[in-house]
């Protein structure tokens, strides 16, 4: 029993990073319709940026991430309205994804320069992440716990700004119907560039809350991005929510199939069935199909 | 629902331009890779090379030399991941491939020739190890193909080489099929295959630990590396103790569960066939879960950088090396690292992937010797086989080649770190 | 305060050209109304008006100000207001949420005052604030839009298609409640298919065919003539 309760705890902790990455696509596709490719990176970037505020330039732990977490918005909100702003105009949805691939290229090139291709450690206050608990039989690593809580906070806020602020009412009007929003004066661009801002600080968190899981190296959060997209789409794409249970129920089928499956299969196993789910459900597990009532 | 369905496939024609917007982009940081060690080879070429230019004019009717070589020059090309999750592999093969070159031109070069080469960026993708041996064999004419990194990237490219009369030499691949002289005459290699890596591995264990109780686990990758490793270790004394068998991805996030099936199979040793950072993740998540057991990394795992990233839980563990601790007090060793420094390596740098590029530097420069004034590529074969007994300062055993055998090196090295470093508990462990 | 003044005005969708060069002018506090056939253009002429779309030749103005072209933030600024074909509520925001938005970017005690004002014209509203707006009904949502625009405070309001899906009892009872909503100052135009409707509610009217105005006049001298204005509409003899 413990076995099972403890596989399911591992795939979860790993859930926790596709449901947020999930959480910052979907955040961004819903409110302006833009696939963002450079989110990986971006949320690689934030990692780098707190380990190297502390280890390299000698600050302590917490400021160190919040100085990371003011460059990742504002980086972002310089990266919004130097490439994505200038296409929005024309209208197409292409050519802004192609132009968050450009971006991501840049990034990820520019972090390649900066800290080169070798992995590093991401040291937390006290290697916390090296003491593990027993509880009964079953062991709760402490980082991974600092890994729930953080996830936890993370969606309560971007909860809390989705449902109790004006930002939050934009978006949601947005996301709904792009022309009555306008009409009720509702700034287009100023709802995008703080989607933007936001869903980069949720991907920011994951960059380094995961940093000590994954080790700091140039890419580390590609895969993330990869497991965070197939969670989007198992949502749904349109809902927040969908995302985020796409992305715990995606650590789960991971978990559990290395351990059931043969192995030749387990590896292969849940993209093959977030393939079924899509099948049967174009429209995500998580959102109903429906059409905005428009005649 | 259509306009779903449409959506859906333009996500997925996205995800498709995606793959081919990275492998497009590769080129670019490539280019300029090998822009810069090109340019650097060419400024300290013009010094010494003039007595030895006058001399070869004199053979120059009886000798046709070979593609990428003149009076002054041999060229040779090398296809790294530049780019990607392997990216620090290539870099490092880079460093010790420009600290080889410049050693050797340093020194007058070899029979008056400088060393130049040409780097391209593969990402670890096959395709583009293709794509790249087709440049460098009919755009950039060069000699060999020296020092790329990877076996699947290798068994991809290799057949090109061999029809087009190109030595592939001293790659980090490992793939059994490579060392076929009959099917391959152009390959030599100081790299033991991953097979027998396992077996040397399984008859340490045997010899070591007796056969009670000890129940072993191997994790391999996805692959046919990972099913030659496995079958490495069944052909050992040890091969009965074989109890779990795992996989992992190139996209795994986590080996929990593999760690956990090791925990419930009781296993007392776990081989990890891996690169360093992946390692040290297993490490890690081993101690999580619980996992008592002893760790084995294969040779990508061998490296400072396990030991920085994985800290206190890399003690004890062991490593099965084809090759010397690049961290080790042997004089060859010492004078890889002076040089690697020099050359501005990081710590982290100290690898077995630049040892290994750096050790088949070693050979190379002996090849290239003893095949004499006129080169081509009979005679630098030739010369290869005729190597007995290479010393190398003690980063391998010496070395033997001949005509049947153009894998210098078949034993393999057992280490363990032991207060924060590797040490070499065997050398010669077959 | 000379209301709203369009002149030569010319709109297209890319490379189409919808509107081939409009004059229409909606004196302060007038009410007008613009009639037509199916794809006339009068929705385009609407949406132009409220910003989303942009003209490609023109002048468009109200009270003095030139707006074409402006954005339709900028346009709610000015007291601009739409309210759109089909109603367009927030379908998955309650309503309350869908109130809220009128009031986007204003200080929340304009939306106390008009949440009172709303809730006392359509008690209904109040009673199902915490509902999403998908769920109400056609006519009830049409309530919604209303009070969106009164929440907004509209000096030129430009209204489409009231009586587009709406049971032709309730389309007439809110006509007749428009007065009672707004101001009568509010300078008006609506686009209607229903012209019976419209010409009782509007003191006078356009009717744009193909994209150009083909005839205007007061509503009084067709309000008893229905089949002259259809001919109008179709481009054929009655």
């Amino acid at each position: 029993m413990v076995d099972y309760i403890q596989i399911a705890w591992q795939g979860l902790v790993s859930g926790f990073a596709y449901a947020l990455i999930g959480l910052a696509l979907v955040m961004v596709y819903k409110t302006a319709r833009i696939l963002n490719f450079a989110a990986g990176t971006m949320a690689g970037i934030s990692g780098f940026l707190a380990h190297w505020w502390a280890a390299e330039q000698d600050m302590p732990f917490g400021v160190a991430i919040l100085f990371a977490m003011i460059m990742t918005g504002a980086g972002t909100y310089v990266i919004e309205r130097l490439t994505v702003r200038p296409l929005v105009k024309l209208g197409d949805f292409l050519p802004i994804v192609i132009m968050t691939l450009g971006v991501e290229e840049f990034l990820a090139n520019v972090s390649l320069l900066w800290w080169g291709g070798t992995a590093r450690r991401y040291r937390v206050p006290g290697d916390i992440d090296r003491i593990n608990y027993l509880i009964g039989d079953f062991r709760l690593n402490a980082w991974h716990l600092v890994v729930a809580i953080t996830t936890f906070l993370t969606l309560s806020i971007v909860g809390y700004i989705i449902n109790q602020t004006e930002l939050g009412l934009g978006m949601k009007a947005f996301a709904e119907d792009q022309d009555a929003a306008k009409l009720m004066g509702i700034k287009e661009s100023t709802v995008s560039i703080w989607t933007w801002v936001l869903s980069a600080l949720v991907g920011g968190v994951t960059g380094i809350v995961f940093a000590p899981v994954l080790f700091l190296q140039q890419d580390y959060m590609n895969i993330i991005f990869i497991k965070g997209f197939v969670a989007a789409i198992l949502g749904g794409f349109l809902s927040l929510s969908g995302g985020v249970a796409g992305g715990l129920l995606l650590g789960e089928l991971e978990a559990f199939t290395i351990k059931w499956a043969p192995r030749e299969f387990a590896a292969a196993l849940p993209v093959v069935i977030v393939f079924i789910v899509l099948l049967i459900r174009p429209h995500g597990l998580f959102t109903r199909e429906k059409g905005h009532e428009r005649v | 629902m259509k306009s779903k369905l449409w959506k859906l496939l333009a996500i997925f024609a996205v995800l498709g331009l995606v793959a081919v917007g990275c492998g497009d982009d590769d080129d670019s940081s490539s280019g300029s890779a090998s822009e810069s060690s090109s340019s650097e080879s060419s400024s300290s070429e013009s010094s010494s090379s003039e007595s030895a230019s006058s001399e070869a004019a004199a053979e120059e009717e009886e000798c046709e030399l070979a593609r990428g070589v003149t009076d002054d020059k041999i060229l040779f090309g090398s296809s790294q991941p530049m780019t990607g999750n392997l990216a620090a592999l290539g870099e490092q093969a880079v460093l010790a491939m420009e600290v080889t070159r410049d050693r050797i031109n340093d020194g007058g070069g070899v029979n008056g020739r400088m060393i130049e080469f040409i780097v391209q960026d593969d990402a670890y993708n096959p395709e583009k190890t293709v794509s790249n041996a087709q440049y460098f064999i009919e755009q950039e004419n060069v000699f060999a193909i020296w020092a790329s990194i990877g076996s699947a990237t290798l068994k991809a490219a290799l057949p090109l080489h061999d029809e087009s009369n190109t030595p592939s030499l001293f790659p980090w691949a490992q793939d059994l099929s490579f060392y076929d002289v009959n099917n391959h005459p152009l390959f030599f290699s100081v790299n033991p295959p991953a097979y027998a890596q396992t077996k040397g591995f399984g008859n340490y264990l045997v010899d070591n630990f007796g056969t009670d109780g000890i129940k072993v686990g191997l994790m391999t990758i996805n692959s046919v590396d990972g099913e030659q490793t496995v079958q490495g270790f069944k052909d050992s004394t040890g091969g009965d103790l074989l109890t779990d068998e795992q996989t992992w991805e190139r996209d795994s996030t986590t080996y929990g569960p593999q760690i956990l099936s090791f925990i419930d199979s009781g296993i007392t040793d776990v081989y990890v066939g891996t690169g360093d950072t992946q390692f040290a993740q297993f490490l890690l998540e081993a101690d999580q879960l619980g996992l008592d057991a002893r760790f084995w990394g294969s040779t990508g795992t061998i490296s400072a950088n396990t030991i920085e990233l994985a800290g206190e839980l890399s003690e004890g563990a062991y490593g099965v090396n084809v090759i010397s601790s690049a961290t080790g007090d042997k004089p060859g060793l010492n004078e890889y690292r002076e040089a690697m420094f020099a050359a501005g390596a990081e710590e982290a740098q100290i690898s077995t992937a630049s040892l290994l590029a750096y050790t088949g530097g070693l050979v190379l420069e002996e090849m290239l010797t003893l095949a004499g004034e006129c080169l081509t590529v009979e005679s630098f074969v030739a010369a290869g086989e005729s190597i007995k007994n290479f010393e190398t300062g003690g980063i391998m055993r010496p070395l033997n080649f001949s005509a049947d055998n153009h894998l210098g090196n078949n034993d393999v090295i057992i280490l363990q770190v032991q207060d924060g470093a590797w040490e070499e508990l065997v050398v010669g462990q077959e | 305060m000379s209301g709203l003044k369009i002149k030569d005005l010319k709109v297209g969708y890319g490379r189409n050209e919808v509107i081939h060069g409009l004059d229409l002018e909606v004196g302060p506090g007038e009410k007008v109304a613009l009639l037509g056939a199916n794809g006339a253009g009068k929705s385009t002429v609407l949406k132009t008006i409220s910003g989303l779309l942009t003209p490609s030749e023109g002048v468009i103005s109200f009270n003095d100000d030139e707006i074409g072209g402006s954005s339709p933030s900028a346009l709610v600024d000015k007291g601009v207001i739409q309210v759109p074909e089909g109603r367009r509520v927030f379908p998955g925001l309650n309503v309350e949420d869908n109130l809220k938005v009128a009031n986007y970017g204003k200080s929340p005690e304009f939306l106390e005052e008009g949440l009172e004002t709303v809730y006392k014209k359509f008690p209904i509203l109040e009673e199902r604030r915490k509902q999403a707006a998908g769920l109400l009904s056609g006519g009830q949502q049409q309530m919604l839009s209303l009070s969106r625009a009164i929440i907004a405070k509209p000096k030129l309001l430009l209204i489409d298609e009231m009586s587009l899906g709406l049971a032709p009892l309730l389309v007439k009872e809110f006509y007749e409640q428009l007065g009672d909503l707004f101001s009568e100052d509010v300078t008006l135009l609506l686009v209607e298919q229903n012209a019976g409707l419209a010409l009782k509610y509007c003191s006078r009217f356009y009717v744009l065919r193909n994209g150009e105005l083909v005839l205007q006049s007061d509503s009084a001298e067709y309000v008893d003539n229905p089949v002259a204005l259809q001919s109008a509409y179709l481009g054929v003899d009655a």
